[in-house]
């Protein structure tokens, strides 16, 4: 094989390598999956119990206090078996491929803007969910979660069929949280089902943490050293 | 030598190594990397991982940092303006290659020379 026969490969394997440099933290998927799976336990405990406010707040408190201390160190300390990156946050760039031509660095991911999300989120979700009286005001502030999801769908993937389907997820996902969301002012919510389409937008976030986890240990896990000959 | 093989860009061998160049392709995409995630993401082993490094280190291309976290030595490396340049212009000539490759009359080449990259042959 001639070397220029060998470029397409290279080529390939080096916007696998980009992709996933750039996406590093992005693909930290353990960090959400608590988040998610906090929110759906008590969304089931909400429907399937009668279980007053003032518990289910307990519940939730309960959550937090057990995984700042014990949940955060054990994600951080698994992640950081992949090493580090310092901060870039991939470019939404309008139709323009991934490529290992461009070498031009990303601007800077801003953290301030997650946790303002975060925020925004657990003000207007959180507390409009868990007040458990206005269950169509508040479902429709699940359109704040597309914030999260719809930047993802745009990124421009290498051709890995694993990253591909990433983005395939993430691009339903995204509908589901549109339609499910949109559907809510035209169709009467009784009370027993008013916890559904925060249960929905919760597992569809869940699915979404995990696949990118399990991504990230896909694509940075150990193997025979890789030849690029 | 034949007109399209004395028209080639120069072609830096420094990086087209393909082990080196799956580093910087790493290194050019973030700011600074440590030594761990270049490893599991190249999938070179340690050894042959530290070699590259410190040849590109030498050629000027990147910087690696040695710092202490925990009584453990972390190292860091990163892409120096200069590599980022160097990269830039190896692509822009691969760019050109492939094009001269693409160009008719250079389907076939009369002649290989060992070693040199044979663009006519893709």
């Amino acid at each position: 094989m001639t070397r220029t026969d060998a470029l397409p490969a290279t080529t390939h394997r080096g916007e696998e390598l980009r992709y996933v440099t750039e996406h590093f933290h992005d693909l930290q998927g353990l960090y959400f999956a608590w988040f998610w799976a906090g929110l759906l336990f008590l969304c089931f405990l909400s429907s399937s119990t009668h279980l007053s406010r003032g518990h289910v707040l307990i519940v939730a408190v309960s959550i937090i206090a057990l995984f700042l201390p014990v949940g955060v160190p054990c994600i951080h300390a698994w992640y950081k078996r992949y090493g580090m990156v310092q901060n870039r946050a991939p470019e939404i760039s309008e139709a323009k491929p991934l490529s290992i031509l461009d070498t031009k660095p990303a601007p800077r991911r801003t953290p301030v803007l997650f946790w303002a999300w975060l925020g925004i989120w657990a003000v207007f979700v959180g507390t409009g969910l868990f007040r458990g009286l206005d269950a169509h005001r508040s479902a429709l502030n699940l359109w704040i979660t597309l914030w999260l999801t719809l930047p993802r769908c745009f990124y421009p993937a290498p051709a890995n069929g694993f990253i591909q389907l990433r983005r395939a997820l993430y691009i339903a996902g995204s509908a589901a949280i549109f339609f499910a969301v949109l559907g809510v002012p035209f169709v009467p919510l009784l009370h027993s089902s008013k916890w559904l389409l925060p249960e929905i937008v919760c597992t569809t976030l869940l699915v979404l943490s995990l696949y990118d986890h399990w991504l990230l240990n896909h694509l940075l896990s150990a193997r025979p050293e890789v030849s690029y000959d | 030598m034949t007109e399209p093989q004395r028209s080639m860009p120069e072609i830096d061998r420094t990086i087209h190594e393909p082990a080196r160049l799956a580093i910087l392709t790493v290194l050019a995409a973030c700011e600074r990397a440590d030594f761990l995630f270049i490893e599991r993401a190249t999938g070179l082993t340690r050894g042959n991982l530290s070699v590259q490094l410190t040849r590109l280190e030498e050629a000027g291309l990147i910087e690696i940092e040695k710092t202490i976290e925990r009584k453990r030595t972390l190292t860091t490396a990163a892409l120096v303006r200069r590599g980022r340049q160097a990269l830039d212009l190896y692509w822009q000539n691969m760019d050109e290659m492939r094009a001269a490759a693409r160009r008719p009359g250079n389907a076939k080449p009369a002649r290989r020379f060992p070693g040199k990259l044979s663009p006519a042959s893709s």
